[in-house]
């Protein structure tokens, strides 16, 4: 991916770059709001990561701007303020997600990655279907090899979520968000808990694991290789 | 530096000008009571002329001059005169000339030279003689007189002294001049009494004023206990406005407080880990310093927050606020928790009724459930039980969570709520010991009741929102 860098403090903006480059990713980076404007408006990125805060053009105000010219180019704000209030405001401008300052890196990866795919791919399948695991959207049904699996009502919200970014890392907090709703960190292990009794559910007597645990970052639904 | 200059107080200006329009206006309603009494008793005295001098001419014109002069010279001896002295104003007087000025009878000395000839109404100035029967008190008095020209030449001429009128003229300036003097008192007494009292009570205020401002927050008003009168009600807002100053400038502090104490020791395990990845060679051991490394940031980070957000929610901004289901939101959190009960072989009992909205912020209603649930299954050992109702009455919409955990004393209760306190000193529990805040913290936010009770054995706590009232 092709992704822009809006940030005023040069570590940072480093770190952001190193980081995607490592993981693939080719990075440009302007260190104010009206480089940034112009850069976005100039290129065609498959993302940007904007800082809220920035000198010239603070990050909601070059957005809006964007947004309003027709630009959809995906948009992770990154802020030091993590306050609810902040998110909304963001989100409003038309941010796709939020993410606040500190922030592990797979976090942001991982966000990144469901932005750009949201747009990608819209989630209009009535029937998803990874490997051998079939979710009917409609019915409300989930079968593995043609067994039905019985799932409560927010198990089969959370299986529909993971099986719609299949292949990508899903985070905790993403799907604390996405799922439950809750903007807040319960600090315990409690997603862990759910992943295990859903894992449970979906391969009990199967040979092939399909839900994986990525070390540090969260989750991943996909097919055995 | 608090005392005010008496004169400048508004009380004792107010004062100064109520008095002042006060005295003016008693003036004017005495100057017209005067002007009326006045007028009445001038009526009177020439109705009396006119009778008297028409009852003279009658019996001029019946029994002519001489018995005209007869009467006059008989009405004129002191002891008809004294007789028909009725009041104040004195006796009448009489004067009856000949046609060549001669005096033919009466009271008068002679024809006053500043009076004309002619019949009509005068008033005249005279200069008492002294043998004019009782006016011997007066060097000078004013007489009203008619005057009548007779048919052959003499005048007639009847008087009654003005005394009464000038005297109440007198009186009535004394009087006016006693009550202005009397209400001018009243009123520099009264501003200077009202403007002392007010002038006493606003230096409270200011001296309070004066001692928070140089560093004492714990400063407050002095009320009157014995009357609720405006200051009473003033001191008492002005206090309830610095309970909550101190309170915001006492949670500033300790947050800054607890974040330089409770940080530190994340931060001192930080560097250590960093340092101890420099030192040692093995890549290893680095990797598991460094990995252990990132997880104190994030727990420092989570701390921070944590502090942040309360702080925030004590500021008292309302942010996001609306009709919140919190049937819907108790599910929830019984649905995200139970599993966590599960894998503790906990019991979890739960029992949500339906209720009525609350009103207030989603996020941290959930929030402060979430830490009562995790909380509540973090303390209650294996096999234990968590139960977890929600429940409404009349007035309050009730959360209440229990465990079989060991409990918290009594005395603490108060103490637990507060940021940073953590009943096990050591520490082996995960977390940051800011869980009750954050929940004593959206309690009070939303004005609810926060009870923490003796589950034998265990806790019981629940939080009372008031239900929102139906629109």
């Amino acid at each position: 991916m092709h992704i822009l860098i809006i940030e005023d403090d040069p570590e940072t903006a480093d770190y952001l770059a190193k980081g995607l480059q490592e993981s693939g990713h080719a990075t440009e980076h302007a260190a104010d709001g009206t480089a940034g404007l112009q850069r976005a408006r100039q290129r065609d990125y498959d993302a940007l990561i904007v800082d809220r805060m920035l000198p010239g053009l603070d990050g909601l105000s070059l957005l809006s701007q964007l947004r309003a010219a027709g630009d959809t180019t995906p948009a992770l704000f990154l802020t030091a303020l993590a306050e609810v209030n902040d998110r909304v405001a963001g989100l409003q401008t038309g941010a796709d997600d939020y993410l606040a300052k500190p922030f592990a890196f797979a976090e942001l990866l991982a966000r990144l990655d469901a932005i750009v795919r949201r747009r990608n791919t819209p989630a209009t399948d009535t029937v998803l279907r990874i490997g051998d695991l079939e979710l009917d959207r409609l019915q409300r049904r989930v079968a593995r090899a043609g067994r039905a699996i019985s799932l409560q009502a927010r198990e089969f919200r959370l299986l529909e979520y993971l099986m719609q970014h299949a292949g990508q890392v899903v985070t905790r907090t993403m799907l604390l968000e996405q799922v439950w709703g809750y903007h807040f960190d319960p600090q315990t292990n409690i997603i862990d808990v759910h992943i295990s009794r859903l894992r449970a559910k979906l391969e009990h007597d199967f040979e092939t694991s399909l839900l994986h645990t990525v070390r540090g970052a969260g989750y991943c639904l996909r097919e055995p290789d | 530096m608090n005392q005010i200059k008496l004169s400048r107080t508004t009380a004792f200006r107010l004062s100064m000008r109520y008095a002042g329009a006060f005295c003016l206006l008693t003036v004017c309603c005495l100057a017209l009571m005067y002007w009326g009494t006045l007028n009445e008793i001038r009526t009177q005295i020439d109705a009396g002329l006119r009778a008297e001098t028409d009852a003279l001419l009658r019996l001029y014109q019946v029994k002519g001059a001489v018995a005209l002069q007869q009467t006059i010279a008989a009405r004129s001896t002191p002891a008809s005169l004294a007789q028909s002295d009725t009041g104040d104003s004195g006796p009448r007087q009489y004067l009856l000339v000949a046609a060549d000025r001669e005096t033919l009878a009466g009271t008068l000395a002679g024809w006053p030279t500043a009076t004309g000839f002619q019949s009509g109404w005068v008033t005249l100035h005279l200069a008492a003689h002294g043998h004019e029967p009782g006016l011997d008190s007066a060097h000078h008095y004013r007489l009203r007189a008619r005057i009548l020209l007779l048919p052959d030449g003499e005048r007639l001429l009847v008087g009654q002294s003005l005394n009464e009128t000038d005297e109440l003229r007198d009186q009535m300036l004394i009087l006016m001049l006693i009550i202005a003097v009397l209400i001018l008192g009243a009123g520099l007494g009264g501003g200077w009494w009202v403007g002392r009292s007010v002038g006493h009570r606003l230096a409270q205020v200011m001296g309070a004023a004066d001692r928070i401002m140089a560093g004492d927050l714990s400063q407050r008003i002095p009320g009157t206990a014995q009357r609720d009168d405006e200051f009473t009600l003033l001191a008492h807002k002005l206090n309830a406005m610095l309970e909550r100053i101190e309170v915001l400038m006492r949670n500033t502090r300790e947050v800054t407080e607890n974040i330089a104490h409770d940080l530190r020791s994340p931060l001192t395990r930080l560097r250590g880990s960093a340092e101890m990845a420099l030192l040692k060679g093995d890549s290893e051991r680095q990797r598991d310093a460094l990995r252990k490394a990132i997880e104190q940031t994030d727990s420092i980070v989570a701390t921070l927050n944590a502090i942040l957000s309360i702080a925030q929610i004590e500021s008292g901004q309302r942010r996001d606020w609306s009709s919140v289901d919190m049937t819907s939101v108790c599910r929830d959190a019984a649905e995200l928790y139970e599993v966590l009960a599960e894998e503790k072989s906990i019991r979890f009992d739960i029992d949500i009724q339906d209720t009525n909205p609350i009103r207030g912020n989603r996020q941290l209603i959930a929030q402060a459930i979430g830490n009562l649930l995790d909380n509540a299954i973090k303390y209650t050992p294996t096999s234990g039980r968590v139960s977890f109702t929600l429940k409404q009455d009349v007035a309050h919409v009730k959360v209440a969570v229990t465990d079989t955990g060991p409990g918290i004393p009594a005395d603490m209760y108060d103490k637990v709520t507060q940021r940073f306190v953590r009943l096990d000193a050591s520490r082996s529990q995960p977390g940051n010991g800011l869980g009750l805040s954050l929940v004593k913290a959206v309690a009070d936010q939303h004005s609810a009741f926060l009870v923490l009770g003796d589950n034998h054995p265990g806790l019981a706590i629940s939080l009372s929102f008031n239900r929102e009232a139906v629109q």
